[in-house]
């Protein structure tokens, strides 16, 4: 009988690997496709399946860790945290001049209503050179995204 | 009838043995029982020295005795005081010795209380997360003072600055409660999930992604499924609530999980949010043991909930498991409090869309491009109207990512190709919003309660039987579609009681543990494998010896095709099966399995047959079935079953018809 159980017991390990695609284990970058930005992301993400976090990401919880305290971020650091965390969306709106990411990027950078039909246009001339490779970092992005708002009459004025 | 359930799953859930071996080397544990005799030595000191030297603390104790506000249910709520035992004491369900201030708190409601007024007298910092004891437990600080009406010359208020910045950092001025729906792929995931999200006042709908969500999830780090599994329902795990921002958790759902969204947003009054986060605050620095099925995610938020509005009594509807959709709907049963409800499509989601929308030419242009069988400027595309090419580099795009994320193409030459992609869509003179999905017509909060009733009458072999089936969760193929995944299947815990009407015999007939049948359509686009795997105990005809019962583990894997609503599929089956009344008393089979389930309004039908080679001396075990069943309305389906069997060279019938009540 104890070889029964043992055999059952190994077959239902199979078969729940199997209902198991993924490791729990987060990825620890801060988004899929592009560099994203090193020290500030990766706090923050590493977490997969819901209800289970990795390891890393315990300490946000609630306490002090880099740009974020008790998991709110610093007021200083939210645009370059939120750009480190959405690059893959962002690129991808960037490139269609529209989108919900692109907005809110809009949005943490000061960007009025009545200019962001202008900003979203701007990110779109200027993908090639705001996503310069894959392993552009956020920081790289913001930097391009607003050297050419700085050349550009309607919206230099929320630069610098 | 419910009750009849609880043993089983007592057992299950408290799995004490289980638990203790794998938590032999717990280190949180050990951490945890150092933190215990230190706050009891602690405690102690502060006890001893308090009641004695401070008068207006005495008339507090004083009066709170008297109007009895250790018994207050708000108290209860704050600790998580429940009943336990026959003489109706009292224990937190809060483990961690970090959440009590009295040596024996978690016990004594009474004693806590007077812990923690005679806490707030002090300067000193509390040692773990360096505040003032005010500021450390403010939601009961602040409940207290509103009680007992702290006279702030006597007793001092603290400013708590780290709680009010954090606050004023969250800003919220409405709380939502967000379903991710289930993901079959993760054991804690199963049954979906459920988080809060705190929206600024004013903010608009579109700045969403900028608010933030407090979570409860359990800190596993483990590789091994089965030791996930286990330590998981039996609470082996340390739950904590965090705190990030919104846009984290929609990357990771929508986009990484291919897990819609629905937003629930509530009606919650400000001093309500206030008390919400006060709480939370609280509960911030401890950990409660994770349970997937009850003390789990959406559990806890229905703790958060009724903090925040003293009048809702959520928890106490799921005394054996709390369903995440079923934990939604006791929310919104609640007169008023749905303000607005709104639909995140994942990422797959949208995808599917998008090809749909497009021409049957650029759909394979597109799924060229992806795959690197096109370049990215080839001279195809240049002939295309700008608006079609737009479409073919998105959808390419999209479905490159798709690919990338589900790992099934090289990463190192995905990631230059899908630059390219964004490049060349960026070039073309044409900004528009992608097309989004239609909001599905039926919510998951408007699906059917996920525990099961059925009772159901028929004839084995020519014999009658009266059949009792219960289950806990979630949604079979044929149970009624509205609100679930098309083709996905989650049976736990399914229990079915027989009893034979000429022999008056009654006998467990069934104890399925797990069931999962994952259909997932197969096109040009979605390379999709269907699979399914139970295992549980049922009952098996063998040769000479009646129907003995044994316990079974299947498992197979396939592909489906899909036509509209219908899906037919194939897979591969392998089983095993373990019993003393076996003739080798284990044995292994393989064979395929074909089936077509489809569905008409309210009605579904599933056909289906298996043949299986076994490895024993049986003749080929092989059945046919064919299961039709009409929801009638939203909580009760009307089913039947026709099957023709054989087992050990024994062929026989099976029919009955079955009435199914959902709860």
């Amino acid at each position: 009988m104890k070889r029964i159980i043992v055999v059952a017991g190994l077959l239902g390990a199979l078969a729940m690997g199997t209902a198991q695609a993924r490791d729990n284990t987060g990825c620890g970058a801060g988004t899929m496709i592009w560099q994203g930005q090193k020290g500030i992301a990766p706090q923050v993400l590493a977490v997969t399946t819901n209800g289970t976090f990795g390891n890393q990401t315990f300490g946000i919880t609630f306490g002090t860790l880099g740009c974020t305290q008790d998991g709110v971020v610093g007021e200083g650091k939210k645009l370059s945290m939120y750009t480190g965390s959405n690059m893959d969306r962002l690129a991808q709106d960037m490139s269609v001049g529209h989108g919900e990411s692109l907005n809110v990027l809009a949005e943490l950078m000061g960007v009025e209503q009545q200019d962001k039909a202008a900003f979203f246009e701007l990110a779109k001339l200027n993908f090639s050179e705001i996503f310069s490779s894959e392993a552009v970092t956020a920081q790289d992005v913001l930097n391009t995204l607003q050297a050419a708002m700085a050349q550009d009459a309607t919206l230099s004025r929320y630069v610098g | 009838m419910y009750r009849f359930m609880i043993p089983a799953f007592r057992l299950l859930a408290s799995g004490g043995i289980i638990r203790s071996i794998f938590q032999a080397d717990g280190t949180p544990n050990q951490r945890n029982r150092i933190r215990l005799i230190w706050f009891v030595a602690a405690g102690l000191l502060l006890s001893t020295t308090a009641a004695s030297a401070n008068p207006y603390l005495d008339e507090l104790i004083q009066r709170a005795r008297e109007q009895g506000l250790a018994e207050h249910s708000y108290w209860h709520r704050l600790l998580y005081y429940k009943e336990s035992g026959l003489l109706g004491e009292v224990r937190s369900e809060a483990e961690d010795p970090g959440f009590f201030l009295a040596p024996m708190g978690r016990l004594d409601p009474q004693a806590e209380l007077e812990a923690n007024l005679a806490a707030f007298f002090r300067v000193d910092a509390e040692p773990i997360t360096k505040q003032p004891f005010q500021c450390r437990f403010i939601g009961r600080y602040h409940w207290l003072k509103e009680q007992l009406d702290f006279d702030p010359e006597r007793l001092p208020p603290h400013a708590c600055e780290q709680f009010q910045t954090w606050y004023n950092g969250i800003n919220p001025g409405q709380v939502t409660l967000v379903f991710a729906a289930d993901y079959v792929n993760s054991p804690s995931s199963m049954f979906g999930h459920t988080l809060l999200r705190l929206d600024p006042p004013g903010q608009a709908e579109d700045s969403r992604l900028l608010s933030y969500a407090i979570n409860y999830a359990a800190n596993a780090d483990e590789s091994n499924s089965l030791v996930f599994a286990i330590k998981g329902l039996t609470g082996g795990y340390p739950g904590q609530f965090s705190v990030m921002p919104y846009y984290e958790k929609v990357k990771e759902y929508n986009d990484w999980e291919n897990r819609d969204l629905w937003e629930y947003q509530l009606t919650l009054e400000p001093d309500e949010i206030q008390r919400l986060l006060r709480h939370a605050w609280e509960l911030g620095p401890i950990s409660f043991d994770y349970y997937f099925l009850h003390e789990n995610c959406s559990f806890r938020l229905l703790g958060l909930l009724e903090a925040a509005r003293p009048g809702l009594n959520l928890t106490e509807r799921f005394d054996l498991w709390a369903i995440p959709t079923d934990t939604v709907r006791a929310v919104l049963a609640e007169e008023g409090l749905l303000r607005k409800v709104v639909y995140r499509p994942a990422a797959s989601t949208v995808l599917q869309h998008q090809v749909e929308s497009v021409p049957a030419e650029v759909q394979e242009l597109a799924r060229e491009l992806a795959l690197g069988k096109l370049p990215v400027n080839a001279s195809q595309l240049q002939k295309l109207p700008d608006f079609e090419r737009a479409q073919a580099y998105e959808v390419a795009y999209a479905y490159l990512y798709y690919l990338f994320l589900g790992r099934d193409v090289d990463p190192e030459l995905a990631k230059p190709r899908m630059r390219q992609l964004l490049v060349a869509r960026s070039r073309v003179p044409i900004s528009r919003e992608r097309p989004q999905p239609p909001v599905p017509a039926v919510r998951p909060d408007e699906g059917h309660d996920t525990a099961r009733i059925a009772l159901a009458g028929g004839q084995f072999d020519r014999q009658d039987f009266i059949e009792l089936r219960l289950r806990p969760a979630y949604h079979d193929l044929l149970d009624p579609a509205p609100g679930y995944k098309h083709g996905a299947q989650i049976n736990f815990l399914d229990l079915a009681f027989r009893h034979w009407t000429e022999t008056g015999n009654t006998q467990l007939e069934a104890l399925t543990l797990v069931d999962i049948f994952s259909l997932s359509p197969r096109d040009r686009f979605f390379r999709k494998t269907s699979w399914n795997a139970s295992f549980g105990f049922e009952r098996q005809v063998v040769k000479d010896e009646g129907r003995p019962l044994v316990f079974s583990a299947g498992s197979g894997g396939g592909y489906t095709l899909g036509f509209g609503d219908t899906l037919l599929y194939a897979s591969v089956q392998t089983r095993l099966q373990a019993g003393e009344k076996l003739p080798d008393h284990v044995r292994a089979g393989a064979g395929p399995q074909a089936g077509l389930l489809t569905g008409y309004g309210p009605l579904r039908v599933l056909l289906s047959a298996e043949v299986l080679w076994y490895s024993d001396d049986s003749s080929p075990q092989w059945a046919a079935r064919l299961e039709p069943r009409l929801a009638l309305g939203r909580q009760f389906a009307l089913g039947a079953l026709a099957e023709r069997r054989q087992d050990y060279g024994k062929e026989y019938n099976q029919f009955s018809v079955s009435l199914r009540w959902y709860r």
